[in-house]
Parts: C-alpha cells; sequence; structure tokens
C-alpha cells in the first residue's frame, strides 16, 4: 500500500474577492457555499502545485441549505421564496463536488459524504483509501458547510447536536507525492459510539469537540509545518461518532 | 481484484415488492409498481409514482420500531432491507457492532418529515425543533445503525441517484485496504414532495407510467425504497461459515463533469465509469450476459446512456433492460435496488424485461424483453448515475470456485 501525504489544506474564513473565479451572471445564480467551494479548491489546487487531481470528494452535511430553504419554503407558500429549478438542483449535497468537476474539466472520480459532523472525515477516509490503494494518486477533499439564520435557529432549539454544522469552507489536497508535501496523513478512522479509541500515546491530541473538524484540520497541518511530530484530531460527534486523523511528520 | 469481495447477503424493499421473493414474482409477472399517489402527502398529484405499498405505521412494524418514535420513512425502508441482508448473511449482534460498517447512501434523508412541520420549527412551536435531528443524510444512516443494534463505524454518500452505487465502491474499497471486515452497503430514500416538485420544477416527470428507450418517453416516474448487500472477502465468508452468493467483481466511478442536471451527449461519464468496472474486473465486454440500465425514462438520460453503451460494447450489445419501470425512479437507493435485482438474476437466471418499451428510437438502445435465460448468467453490469453527472458502474458476478 502506498504511503498519503498531504499537500495543502486550505479554510476560507472571510468572502474572497469571487470576481476572480466567476462572472457576474454565474455568480448571481450561485448559493453562497457553492462559490466558497470552488474558490477553497481553487486555492488548495494552487497551494499544492498540482494542475488537477484524480479524484474530487467532498463532505457536507447538509449541503447547501439556502437553496433548500428556499425551494421548501417556495414549497410552504410562504412569500419571497419560490419553487426554482435551479435552487432544487443545488439542494443536492453532490452539486458543490459536480461544480467543482464542471468548471475544472475534470472526469475522475467524484463522491460526496453528508455524515453529520464526521462529514469531513468520510470524505477524507474515501481519499485517503483509494491514494492507499493506488485507485487515484491524489485528491481534492473538502467540507463546506453553511447555515441560514432559521435553520441556525432551529439547531441553537436543540442544543449541543446542532454544532455538528458549523460554518466551514475546507480544501484540502492529499496524495502519493512526498515531494513538496507538508505531512503524512498516516490514518483516518471512522467508528460508532466506540468503547475505545486506540489513540497512539506519542501524538499531540487535538480535540475538535464543538468546532467544525475540517478546520481543525487546517490547523493541525499548519503546525505539522511548523515542525510538529505527530497530531492526533479526535473528533466526537455529540450523536456518536467518532473521527480519528493521525498527521505524522 | 484481489483479494475476491463477495455478497453473502442482500435485502431489497421497493414499490415491486417487501421481500426478494415478492420481487421476483413481480419482475417475472411483469407487474409494475407505478400508481397515482396513495400514500405521500403532497399537493402534486399530476404524476404516477412507485411507492412501497405500506403506510409508515405498517412500516415501523415491519421495522420493529415504535410507533411514536420519530423515524422517517427512509430509515424505516432502509432498517427493513439491511434485517433482511442480515439475516441471509447470518451476521450476528456481535459481527455487527464491532466488524461492521455502514454505508448508506441516501439525498433525501428526513425531508419527508422537516417538509411537514418546517415552518412549526421556525416558529418555534412546542416541540417541534426535534424533528431536525432527524432531517439530515446522517441521521437516517444513525436510525439505520441503531436499529440493527449499533455497528463499528458508519457514513453517508450522497450522490444523489448513484449514491448506493457509491456505497458498494467505498465498501469495497475499505475492505480491500483492509480497513473494514465486513460492509453493509447500500442506500435508502423515500418519496417527498419536496423532490417530487424538484423534479416537477426540472419538467423531466411523465405523467404516464415510464418508457424507457422507447421513442416516446416523456421522463420518469420517482420511486422509493431500500436496498444493502452484505460485502466482506471470500475469507471472511468462509470463516463465518457463509454462503457467497455473489462476486463484486469490479466498480467505476466517473465525473461526466458537464452539466448539473443533463447528461452529455456521448455519455463520457457513464462510458468512463462502465469501462473502469470492466478493467478492474478483468472482463471482456463480450464476457457481460446482461445489464441493468440506469434507463430512467426522460429523453435525454436515455439517448446518453445508450451512446456510452454503444461506445463501450459497439455491435454487440448484451441483453440490456432498465427496471425503472416496475419501480420508478427510487433515486439514492437505486444502486441498491437494482444491485438487488442483478443478484436475483444471477441465482435464478431470470432476466427482467423492460416493460412499456414498444416504439424503436434510433438513438437508443433496444432493451430486452427479458425473461428466463437459455444460458447460464454470470456477469452483470448495473449502472446508477446521478444529477451533476456522479456515474457509477457496477460489475456482479456469480460466484465461482477457483
Amino acid at each position: 500500500m502506498k504511503a498519503v501525504y498531504v499537500n495543502s489544506a486550505i479554510s476560507i474564513e472571510a468572502d474572497p474577492d469571487y470576481r476572480k473565479y466567476f462572472s457576474p451572471i454565474e455568480a448571481r445564480r450561485m448559493g453562497s457555499i457553492m462559490k466558497k467551494a470552488v474558490a477553497a479548491s481553487a486555492q488548495a489546487l494552487e497551494a499544492s502545485g498540482f494542475d488537477k487531481t484524480d479524484a474530487i470528494i467532498t463532505g457536507t452535511g447538509l449541503g447547501s441549505v439556502e437553496c433548500t430553504e428556499q425551494f421548501l419554503l417556495g414549497m410552504c407558500g410562504v412569500e419571497g421564496y419560490d419553487m426554482k429549478p435551479t435552487h432544487f438542483m443545488q439542494s443536492t449535497h453532490n452539486t458543490i463536488g459536480s461544480l467543482i468537476a464542471i468548471r475544472t474539466k475534470n472526469h475522475g472520480y467524484n463522491c460526496t459524504y453528508a455524515q453529520r459532523g464526521t462529514s469531513f472525515e468520510s470524505a477524507l477516509l474515501d481519499g485517503y483509501t483509494r491514494i492507499l490503494l493506488g485507485d487515484s494518486s491524489s485528491a481534492m477533499v473538502g467540507c463546506y458547510e453553511q447555515l441560514t439564520e432559521k435553520y441556525g435557529k432551529i439547531l441553537s432549539l436543540i442544543g449541543e447536536e446542532g454544532r455538528a454544522f458549523q460554518d466551514s469552507a475546507v480544501s484540502c489536497v492529499i496524495s502519493d507525492r512526498e515531494e513538496g508535501a507538508v505531512c503524512r496523513l498516516a490514518s483516518v478512522k471512522l467508528l460508532y459510539r466506540p468503547e475505545k479509541m486506540d489513540i497512539p500515546e506519542d501524538a499531540v491530541i487535538m480535540d475538535c469537540s464543538g468546532r467544525a473538524s475540517a478546520k481543525v484540520f487546517c490547523e493541525a497541518v499548519k503546525k505539522m509545518e511548523e515542525g510538529e511530530k505527530k497530531i492526533a484530531l479526535v473528533n466526537k460527534a455529540p450523536t456518536g461518532e467518532v473521527g480519528i486523523t493521525i498527521l505524522e511528520k | 481484484m484481489n483479494p475476491r469481495i463477495v455478497i453473502t447477503g442482500f435485502g431489497v424493499i421497493s414499490a415491486i415488492g417487501r421481500t426478494k421473493d415478492e420481487t421476483l414474482e413481480a419482475l417475472k409477472k411483469g407487474r409494475s409498481g407505478i400508481a397515482p399517489v396513495q400514500y405521500l402527502e403532497t399537493d402534486l398529484k399530476d404524476f404516477p409514482v412507485g411507492e412501497v405499498k405500506a403506510t409508515d405505521a405498517q412500516l415501523k412494524e415491519m421495522a420493529s420500531v415504535g410507533k411514536d418514535e420519530l423515524v422517517p420513512r427512509t430509515a424505516l425502508m432502509g432498517i427493513v432491507a439491511l434485517k433482511e441482508a442480515i439475516r441471509e448473511a447470518g451476521l450476528s449482534q456481535d459481527d455487527l457492532r464491532r466488524r461492521t460498517t455502514l454505508i448508506n447512501g441516501t439525498t433525501v434523508g428526513g425531508m419527508d418529515v422537516s417538509e411537514k412541520c418546517y415552518l412549526d420549527m421556525i416558529a418555534g412551536k412546542g416541540e417541534s425543533a426535534n424533528a431536525i435531528r432527524v432531517h439530515d443524510c446522517g441521521a437516517s444512516t444513525g436510525q439505520i445503525a441503531d436499529a440493527v443494534g449499533g455497528v463499528a463505524a458508519m457514513t453517508t454518500p450522497s450522490t444523489a441517484c448513484s449514491s448506493a452505487a457509491n456505497s458498494m465502491i467505498l465498501g469495497a474499497n475499505l475492505i480491500r485496504s483492509g480497513q473494514a471486515e465486513i460492509v453493509a452497503a447500500g442506500g435508502s430514500e423515500c418519496l417527498s414532495s419536496f423532490h417530487l416538485h424538484g423534479f416537477n420544477s426540472l419538467m423531466i416527470l411523465d405523467t404516464k407510467q415510464c418508457r424507457p428507450f422507447d421513442a416516446t418517453r416523456e421522463g420518469l416516474n420517482l420511486g422509493e425504497g431500500a436496498g444493502f448487500v452484505i460485502l466482506e472477502t471470500l475469507e471472511s465468508a468462509e470463516r463465518r461459515g457463509a454462503e457467497p452468493l455473489a462476486e463484486l467483481l469490479g466498480y467505476g466511478n466517473a465525473c461526466d463533469a458537464f452539466h448539473q442536471t443533463a447528461s452529455s451527449p456521448d455519455g463520457e461519464g457513464a462510458f468512463l465509469a462502465m469501462t473502469e468496472a470492466l478493467e478492474k474486473g478483468n472482463v471482456k465486454p463480450e464476457e457481460i450476459d446482461y445489464i441493468n440500465a440506469h434507463g430512467t425514462g426522460t429523453p435525454n438520460n436515455d439517448a446518453s446512456e445508450s451512446a456510452a453503451l454503444k461506445r463501450v460494447f459497439g455491435d454487440r450489445l448484451p441483453k440490456i433492460s432498465s427496471t425503472k419501470s416496475f419501480t420508478g425512479h427510487t433515486t439514492s437507493a437505486s444502486g441498491a435496488i437494482e444491485a438487488g435485482f442483478c443478484l436475483l438474476t444471477l441465482r435464478t437466471g431470470f432476466i427482467p424485461g423492460n416493460i412499456g418499451w414498444e416504439n424503436e428510437d434510433p438513438s437508443c438502445i433496444i432493451p430486452t424483453a427479458g425473461g428466463q435465460s437459455e444460458g447460464p448468467v454470470r456477469k452483470i453490469l448495473c449502472n446508477a448515475f446521478g444529477f451533476g453527472g456522479n456515474d457509477s458502474s457496477l460489475l456482479l458476478g456469480s460466484f465461482e470456485k477457483r
């Protein structure tokens, strides 16, 4: 089996200048999560030194809530909302990954995961596994979440579980290429209500609880760049899913 | 592929049956499950649908879920299909909890619940906000996992209509790389008023029973259901004393990268997915005995898929049929439900027909009328294509000792 490396990891916090990526007409038609995803993936690709990746893999627990809500409230007859086909189209989770593929003319492996707080780890596991097996030599792995005010309000009513879907726009490139890589992606594990977790004792633990794990992943990659030797990212979702990601020098 | 990945159990539920036996009987008799809306709460009654013939309450009983529990139909059907697969594979509680990864493809998730109370949730009315816990795709997978007593790990592919096929691809890769011992892979999707309206807004629904590959086809009918297969290495099956029912010989996933809701005229994504599946299984096109096509009944999909089939198989097309005129398009679950039909064909040699087809379309393949095959059926391709050009193809084979 091949070794897997992290070649870049980008987290977009504020809205970038979208004119770099879209015409004004395109930008108007597109939900904000789509725009952020296109920008993040372009930046991650640039930082990695790759022209394109073999695979595009996306994690998103809810997809575009904005478009889903537009269509849903339109269906419920709420004023100001309507059932436009673009809203429905963009309400499906895989619309983000396929948009990135369409814009970069990438016919390679393409998949999307929606597993609450471990959507990012699910996508990362898929990419990691493909590279281990030699089925893909590189993968763009992204995680994108964006809530609306309404959806956020509903989540706040149920407390802790709502935290699984915090805002994030993270994209990274992983591959079998050591040259120019930041660190090694040593393992990715998904567990469900585990009895034990087997975290290596020599690793620095970064706890993702209550935060978007994809963002913590970016911070961990930065720490590795700064000289850390081994980091275990531990993501315990309140709904029982656990993701454990190990980065090594 | 090495190691060999075998299927030791499967379960399906759709408009044509709640079990494999009922399903096979309907396929043999050419009995479609498509009918006017009966169970779904919706204002859109113009289009026939392929509903699982059971109320939520009846499904709860079948799934052994308490009648007051808040469980979306997606999860209920998933539980029924998964339990059938687990029974056949003979998996114990311990196998499930310690050694099994559940991979459940869905896109609609709990939308059938949310669409009834979203306004109440926003208004913060009573306990309504609790329904948000079961809204998302991953929540349905969690409920399915809990209903079978827990699993070691789980995740949820969501690539619209190819979700369940992609579950099997990830599952096979996790097994090949030694990261999972046993995988329950498939998908589950209920009808919702939301996506019925959605497909209507795209103007791709037929007001009559769909006619895949027919010159007069006008669109698809939506359906619902669930399907799961139990995947493991041959060695694992032998160790457990489980009988291999079939083998997952190969699989391909490619992106058409053409348009968000339309397929390219030359079917590039479908071509790449089928080619990859054949190459991975080291199987030549002429060895394929039957193809269960994606064949939705939309003018665009069927022409594009036909172009891709002709590119892969040339003039020597194997028997091909779409079973969507039986079940409707079961969207995220279709890859697993139709893979289930293929497993029934491998077991019995009965090839389902493409009911409703009458008129040849020069831009399409001519589907088979189906029936009992004269020779053995050994190798089958099963296609599932999703919005955004997320195209996948599975290569299934009868299990042969070697």
